[in-house]
Formats: C-alpha cells, sequence, structure tokens
C-alpha cells in the first residue's frame, strides 16, 4: 500500500471569477489561511491596471472546520486528555504484569467519553426535536446526525480493537467478546422484542419468528426462548425440544474451571444432538422451528439466507463463528472474515468503516491506524487509538513503527489544538510528551498566542515557566514592554523591561520619563 | 475540511502581496495602486481597514511585518527602486483610537526594481535584507533597536543574475550561522542554478556562498525557509516550474584553515510536485513549519504536508472559480458565501466540500 496516501486529500472551490486566474495564500494563526486573487507581475514593468476599472476584490479567509470544534465535542477534547495524561503515568508506574488491566481500564475510559457523547449529541437532538416549530435551522440536526454517526464507528472500531489487541484473554474466550461486542453494536433485536411481546398475540406479529431469529443468531438465547415460550403451541414436543437445545448450548467460561479442549468436546456433543434431532424430524412440523434447529447446527445456508437480519458482514462472521467454531483464534479471524464479506458481497459496498474493522480483524494494528487517518477529518481518535496500541506492543518489543507514529499523530493533534483561542492549554499537556519537537512546538505555540491582556500575559509567563520556557517568558516581557511604550504606559513598561532583563530597553524608557518629567 | 468567509479588500488594483503580524491578528496588504492597507481583527473577529496609505511611486511588490519585540514595523519593497520601513504611531484623540504609520526610513541604494524584503530572525536584532532585479542581496541594520530612523547597509552581495525572492533561514538556535535562501527568475535556463545559499561567518565578517541548487535551473519566484521546531536539518519550499521540497543537513567539516568548522550541506530534494500543472509563483509556510502552501497558474493554492516518514504529498487543493448563480448576502465589512440554488437571506457560511479523495472506494465519513 502506498505509504504516502495517509490522510485524505480535500478539495474546495471558492466561486470568484477574479481568482480564475491566480490565487495566492497565506496561512496564518496556526491553520486559518487567508486567499487572494495576485495579478501576474514581471520586474521590468509596472503593471498596473486600465484605470477606471471598476472591480471589487475578494479576500477569502478560510478556517478549519471539523465536529471536533463542536459544542458536543468539547467535554470529549477535556476529558480525553485527563485520561491520556493519567495513562501515561499509570503505564510508567505499574509493574508489568498489570500492564494489560491499566491499559484495558483506559480504553474503556476512553469509550465511556465516546459513549457520554453520544447521549450529550441525543439528548439535543432530542432538544431540537421538540423545538423543531420555532424554525431551528436543519444545519444544526444535520450537523448532529453526522457527528452520531462519526461518534458510533469510533465507539465500534475502539471497542473490537480492545477485545482484539488489549484485552486479550484465554483462547476460548475470543468468541464471547465477539458475541458481546455485535450484542452491543446491533441492539435492534432487543427493540423489536420488546414490541413483539407485549402487542396482543405475539405469534401473530409480522415480526415474531424474525426477533426469534434474530436473537439466536446474536447468541441471546434466554431472549429467544422467552419469545417461544409465548407461542401457543409452546408446550407441544417440538417446542420443548427446541428449547431444551436453546436452554442447554454451552458457552465457555474463563473461570468455569473447564479447559478449552474440553469445553470443545462437550460442545461437539451438544451440536450432534441437534444434528440428530434435526434428521430424526423432531422439527417437521415447523419450518420455522426447522431454521432455527439448523442454525443451531450451524447450516451455513440457512444463516446466510437471513443476511438481512445482520445487516453487516461482521455480525454474519460472529454469527457463523457462534454455531462453526466456539473456540476461534485470533488468527482464523482473517479467514472468517474475508469468508462473511464475500457471502454477503451482493448486499453491500464495502466502506471505509470496513476497511478498519477488516485491518483490526487481520491484527494489523498499522493497518488499522492508517485506515481512520484516511476518514477522519481530525487526529483525535487515530492519535489516542495509537497511543493505547503503543503502550500495548511496547513492553513487547516488536513494533518498530509505532513510535515515530505516535510521536507525529500526537504532534498534529496538538498542533490542531494550539491554534484554537480556548484549547492552547490542553496542546501544551500533550506537547509535554511528545520529546524534543514537542517542547520546540511548545514554545512556539506559547510565544504565538495572541496577547490580549496583562492577564493573559501573565497566564502565557506561568506556563512558560513551569517548563523552563525562559526564551518565551524574555520575549513576552519584551513585546508587553514595547506594548506599554507605545501606548505611553512608561511605568508599566519599565517594569516589563526589568522582567525581560532587557537593559537597552529599559535605560530607554527610564530616560524617556525622565524627560517627560522634565 | 473549511469553512470561508469573504471580505472586500477595498484595493483599486490587485494585490500583490498580504503578510501577517506574529500573531496573525494584523494583517498587511499591498497592492499595484502603490498603496499598503492595514488590517486588524476586531473583537466580532472580522477584519477591519485600520489604516490606508500610498506607499511609494510604484507597484508595491511585498510587504513583511517585523517581530512584536520591536514594536509595530513593517517594510515594504517597490518597483519604484526602493524600500522603506514604517511605524505605527498611536494617538488617543477624542473621537477614539487613531493609528498613523510614519516612515522610519527610505532605503534607496538600489538602482532596479526592489523584488522581495525580508526582516532577519530576531536574534539577529533588528536586520532586514533585499533582493533586488539587478541582482543584488542587500543587509541592512538598525544598530540602535530604539531608533528606527537610523538603518545603516551593512553588507551587499552580488548574485549576477535578477533576484525575485529571499528567504532567511528562521532556525532560532545560536549554533547555526545565519543563512539566507535566494532565488532567481531569470529566465535562461542554460544560466546556471536559480538558488543561492548564502551563510555569514562571523569570522571574515562575510556572506559567502555555500552552495548553488544545481537541480533547480528553471526561474525561480518564490522561495522559504520553514521555521524550524526540532528538526536537524533545514527545510527549503520553491516556486518553479513546479513545487519543490529541499532538505539541507548541515554536515560539519573540518578545514583547513582551521578557525574552527565549516558548515557545508548534504542537499536533498524531498519532494518535486507539478500537481499546478503550470508555473508556480508563490510559497509560504504555516508558523510550525508542518504545511506548505503553494500557488500556481492553474488557479490554485494546494497545500502540502509530510506524513510521519517525512514524505510529502498534497492534502488540500482550493480553487478559485466562475460560478453561476452565487448569492451574496449583503452586508458592510465582510460577507460570507453562499452557494447553490436557494437563498433565504443570511446564512452563516457554508461548507465548501466537493469530489473527495483519491480512492474511490473509500467514503468519507464527515
Amino acid at each position: 500500500m502506498d505509504p504516502s496516501n495517509d490522510t485524505a486529500q480535500t478539495w474546495q472551490t471558492i466561486p470568484d471569477s477574479m481568482m480564475n486566474g491566480r490565487m495566492c495564500g497565506k496561512t496564518f494563526s496556526l491553520g486559518s489561511i487567508m486567499l487572494f486573487p495576485q495579478q501576474e507581475h514581471t520586474n521590468y514593468t509596472d503593471m498596473a491596471s486600465e484605470s477606471g476599472a471598476q472591480r471589487t476584490v475578494k479576500m477569502y479567509q478560510l478556517e478549519p472546520s471539523s465536529w471536533l470544534w463542536g459544542r458536543q465535542a468539547r467535554k470529549l477534547i477535556n476529558e480525553s486528555v485527563g485520561t491520556f495524561l493519567s495513562l501515561q503515568t499509570a503505564i510508567t508506574e505499574a509493574e508489568p504484569d498489570r500492564h494489560n488491566a491499566v491499559l484495558v481500564k483506559k480504553c474503556r475510559e476512553y469509550r465511556s467519553i465516546i459513549q457520554a457523547c453520544q447521549q450529550d449529541t441525543k439528548n439535543l437532538q432530542q432538544a431540537n426535536e421538540n423545538e423543531k416549530q420555532n424554525g431551528k435551522e436543519p444545519s444544526t440536526q444535520e450537523d448532529l446526525i453526522i457527528l452520531q454517526d462519526i461518534l458510533y464507528k469510533m465507539e465500534l472500531i475502539l471497542s473490537l480493537v480492545e477485545l482484539l489487541f488489549i484485552d486479550t484473554m484465554s483462547d476460548g474466550h475470543l468468541l464471547n467478546q465477539l458475541v458481546k461486542w455485535i450484542q452491543l453494536h446491533f441492539p435492534q433485536h432487543e427493540r423489536k422484542k420488546g414490541v413483539v411481546l407485549e402487542s396482543d398475540r405475539p405469534h401473530l406479529h409480522p415480526d415474531y419468528w424474525n426477533t426469534v431469529y434474530g436473537s439466536v443468531l446474536q447468541g441471546k438465547l434466554d431472549d429467544a426462548r422467552l419469545i417461544l415460550s409465548n407461542h401457543p403451541s409452546a408446550d407441544t414436543d417440538p417446542f420443548l425440544s427446541i428449547d431444551e437445545l436453546l436452554r442447554k448450548m454451552p458457552f465457555f467460561q474463563v473461570y468455569g474451571g473447564v479447559s478449552v479442549g474440553d469445553f470443545e468436546a462437550r460442545w461437539q456433543h451438544w451440536q450432534s444432538e441437534c444434528e440428530r434431532r434435526l434428521e430424526e424430524g423432531h422439527f417437521a412440523s415447523s419450518h420455522n422451528l426447522q431454521a432455527i434447529c439448523k442454525i443451531l447446527c450451524g447450516d451455513l445456508e440457512t444463516i446466510s439466507k437471513l443476511m438481512n437480519l445482520m445487516d453487516t458482514w461482521y455480525h454474519l462472521m460472529v454469527s457463523t463463528l457462534l454455531f462453526t467454531k466456539p473456540t476461534v483464534k485470533l488468527f482464523h479471524l482473517s479467514n472468517a472474515s474475508q469468508d462473511a464479506i464475500l457471502r454477503m458481497q451482493d448486499q453491500q459496498v464495502i466502506t471505509a468503516l470496513d476497511h478498519v474493522l477488516l485491518a483490526a480483524m487481520e491484527a494489523d494494528m498499522y493497518q488499522v491506524i492508517k485506515e481512520c487517518q484516511q476518514v477522519m477529518d481530525n487526529p483525535w481518535f487515530t492519535t489516542h487509538l495509537t497511543d493505547l496500541l503503543y503502550h500495548t506492543v511496547q513492553h513487547k518489543g516488536k513494533h518498530q513503527v509505532l513510535p515515530p507514529l505516535r510521536e507525529y499523530l500526537l504532534l498534529d493533534y496538538a498542533e490542531m489544538l494550539a491554534g484554537h483561542s480556548s484549547l492552547w492549554q490542553v496542546a501544551l499537556l500533550y506537547l509535554d510528551h511528545c520529546g524534543p519537537r514537542g517542547m520546540a512546538m511548545a514554545q512556539e505555540a506559547l510565544q504565538r498566542l495572541p496577547i490580549t491582556s496583562d492577564s493573559c500575559a501573565q497566564k502565557i509567563i506561568q506556563m512558560a515557566s513551569e517548563r523552563e520556557f525562559e526564551g518565551v517568558v524574555v520575549s513576552v516581557c519584551r513585546v508587553m514592554g514595547r506594548r506599554a511604550l507605545s501606548q505611553g504606559r512608561l511605568g508599566a513598561a519599565i517594569w516589563w523591561g526589568m522582567r525581560s532583563k532587557d537593559a537597552a530597553f529599559t535605560s530607554h524608557v527610564a530616560h524617556q520619563s525622565w524627560k517627560k518629567k522634565k | 475540511m473549511f469553512v470561508a468567509k469573504s471580505l472586500n479588500a477595498e484595493h483599486k488594483d490587485l494585490i500583490h502581496d498580504v503578510a501577517f503580524d506574529f500573531y496573525g491578528r494584523r494583517m498587511a496588504t499591498c497592492s499595484s495602486d502603490q498603496s499598503v492597507k492595514i488590517w486588524d481583527l476586531n473583537e466580532e473577529r472580522e477584519w477591519v481597514c485600520t489604516a490606508s496609505w500610498k506607499t511609494h511611486c510604484g507597484s508595491v511588490w511585498k510587504v513583511t511585518w517585523a517581530h512584536p519585540e520591536f514594536g509595530q514595523i513593517i517594510a515594504t519593497c517597490s518597483f519604484d527602486r526602493t524600500a522603506a520601513i514604517w511605524e505605527e504611531s498611536v494617538s488617543d484623540s477624542g473621537r477614539g483610537i487613531h493609528s498613523t504609520w510614519i516612515k522610519r526610513a527610505g532605503l534607496v541604494d538600489s538602482r532596479t526594481s526592489v523584488t522581495d524584503i525580508k526582516f532577519a530572525p530576531k536574534i539577529q536584532g533588528l536586520q532586514l535584507a533585499t533582493c533586488s532585479a539587478g541582482g543584488v542581496v542587500r543587509i541592512y541594520e538598525a544598530p540602535d533597536v530604539m531608533n528606527l530612523n537610523q538603518w545603516s547597509p551593512q553588507y551587499e552581495i552580488n548574485c549576477k543574475l535578477q533576484c525575485s525572492c529571499i528567504s532567511w533561514n528562521p532556525s532560532p538556535s545560536r549554533l547555526h550561522a545565519p543563512l539566507i535562501a535566494v532565488g532567481s527568475d531569470d529566465p535562461n535556463t542554460s544560466s546556471g542554478p536559480k538558488v543561492f545559499i548564502y551563510e555569514f561567518s562571523a569570522n571574515t565578517h562575510k556572506w559567502n556562498r555555500v552552495d548553488s541548487l544545481v537541480s533547480i535551473s528553471d526561474p525561480v519566484h518564490d522561495l522559504a525557509f520553514a521555521p524550524n521546531l526540532g528538526r536537524s536539518y533545514h527545510l527549503l519550499g520553491i516556486a518553479t516550474k513546479d513545487v519543490r521540497v529541499v532538505t539541507l543537513r548541515p554536515v560539519k567539516q573540518e578545514s583547513a584553515q582551521s578557525q574552527g568548522n565549516s558548515m557545508s550541506f548534504e542537499v536533498r530534494q524531498a519532494g518535486q510536485f507539478d500537481d499546478h500543472n503550470s508555473t508556480v509563483w508563490r510559497v509560504s509556510w504555516n508558523a510550525t513549519g508542518t504545511i506548505l502552501a503553494s500557488s500556481g497558474d492553474d488557479g490554485c493554492v494546494r497545500l502540502w504536508k509530510a506524513n510521519y516518514l517525512d514524505i510529502w504529498r498534497c492534502i488540500s487543493t482550493m480553487r478559485g472559480d466562475t460560478v453561476e448563480n452565487v448569492a451574496e448576502a449583503d452586508s458592510s465589512g465582510g460577507s460570507t458565501q453562499q452557494m447553490g440554488t436557494a437563498s433565504t437571506g443570511q446564512h452563516t457560511a457554508r461548507y465548501f466540500k466537493l469530489a473527495p479523495t483519491a480512492h474511490p472506494a473509500h467514503l468519507q465519513w464527515h
């Protein structure tokens, strides 16, 4: 894969005929761009245009826009820096065998930060809906919908990364984790179950059987049993038989005291029983119950036929594995995912999200990060993800790529924050962890902050002093001294001059002040 | 992704240069109408023109700000063969704060159009360099930073080819001797390299040419050193028939006349891009030296960024275009552009996103 093709390109058109010829751009304030139409000139002719030419020359200021600058994301930014910092400390302080526990905890913190943002956004969407008659701008709602989509996808990826790379337990447990992952992110059957059960005659509800199938495919066998028990024929033999099979499906318990090998044997035994009952025609009277039993037997054709209940290839993959390979290991997922994609190819288009998830199934951390970079318009997610993965593999000494990539992303993210008037302090917190380049950028960022007031100057000086950036302190004092001088505030000018230890300036001002008094 | 907001430039002719002060809150524009305008950001984050005055007797090619440690100072250069230094004077009359710019010095040594002017890094004091169509680079200094009326010419460098642009190496370290890059737009490719690197020797008090970039023989219209935040090498962006990114890595050599070591450079081309498919006229860096902006005759501005492997690529393209049926909100200072069909009065700026990425299978999430 072309290593230079990291972040996707953006395109922009400025609707102005003047700009058709030559447009020039200058960057300012760490991220803004000013575009202006420029005239061709040579060194030997002074090209003034025809006098009387009336044209309105316009300049265009471009500001970076991203969901990250929205109100909803502010908490996300502030909370994630807290988690980031505590992660760095906790990892260095923890015993090697406690590393994983720390990383799992921090990963879950990030996830709950995203979930909290999802909740806030949802509340805002509700509020907007309620106020719709007040002519609320539709674009805000649209932005919120887009944001929800992004948040959902980020949480989906992070939770998969957690179970595949960070929270790696014993072999038998991977399937359970994958099943939980699917259950969490595809809650539609849960909702439907409620609707179906509350209806007058559940078994006649159009979604009745689909809800049963859906629950089985998600490993929610108790739910399936509950719905089936509402059927008028629930106490007939076929129903009792299927209920027993559903009840007795073995699930691997990490601390159950059963070895993986023993579990596998039990599971095979159970599935053989399912096959036997199917063959002996226990469910001949009901094609629905037959279908359920076929699912339990791991019949690919039946499972595939129910594709529309699963929406995505990863749901299909997990559902298939649930009934064909309960002791699946990480390295099996590569084939399993390709297989699921193939089976589903007529139903879906492969999206950018799919590429990320596939890379995770291939256990390719670097590719996961790269794919995320392709679709994110800001580095918030990729930065924190890479930092997590970096710490996960660091003590194993395997990955050579992650350290420079992590530093690059941290610098990139911090630079983005530094350009924002209320987030520069957060930027400094990240830059403290980026080595010498971080220090250099921190100094530059502090110096470039517009000094709007004395208290602002003091704040910058304080943050610079904490980091022993003496040069920044001196520079700020000099600028303040100059400003005071130009405003005629000679006393203040001398004070700042002394703080900047600029003898020439101070004595000049003192001289001015003496002249004034004469 | 960007959000665009327009403002009326108020110049009577096209703009040659736009320069921002250190904090990005003051802007200077210069034009063929021979004037310079100063703009300030007000509390509503709109640009307001606070000064406008005639600066030269010919087109003003470039304008540049000094570091705020020296005060509010700009320098201009012009077709009229002169350069000038201006300082702001603020007076508080009864009707509010009034800003005027006073000419502190005129630099009249050049016999030809002065094509570029740049202040030196602040660590060198208050110095500036000019270059001219006659091929001469001049370096001036104000020995007393509190007295801007006194500028003395310190050095003259004859580049022998007409010069279009200069750039000081902004490297803040005291370890690197002052360094200047000069570009020539001499149209004759067989006259040799068009980018020269000069280094100041503190021992001999002379500027010496330490390198010429042989890979660049087409006319150079602009060049700029990137701000250096923690790099071990220098980075130069060049506007010529295409966009070039060049790295200069200092290599210490023991010199025969041992008065310390002299620097030489290992020059590498980190990128050469013909995306503009036409002459590239301007290049400029952002404050952290991570993004290069280029503009070309194809009417586009492109942004370039390096990934973590230091491979440069285009991350953004902005194109100026004639668009039909664009409605504009009518307001005094500035207006926000709308695109598309129905205009429903005042709108906040809309997204201007077009067709996305290189990989067609990838769907953007935003």
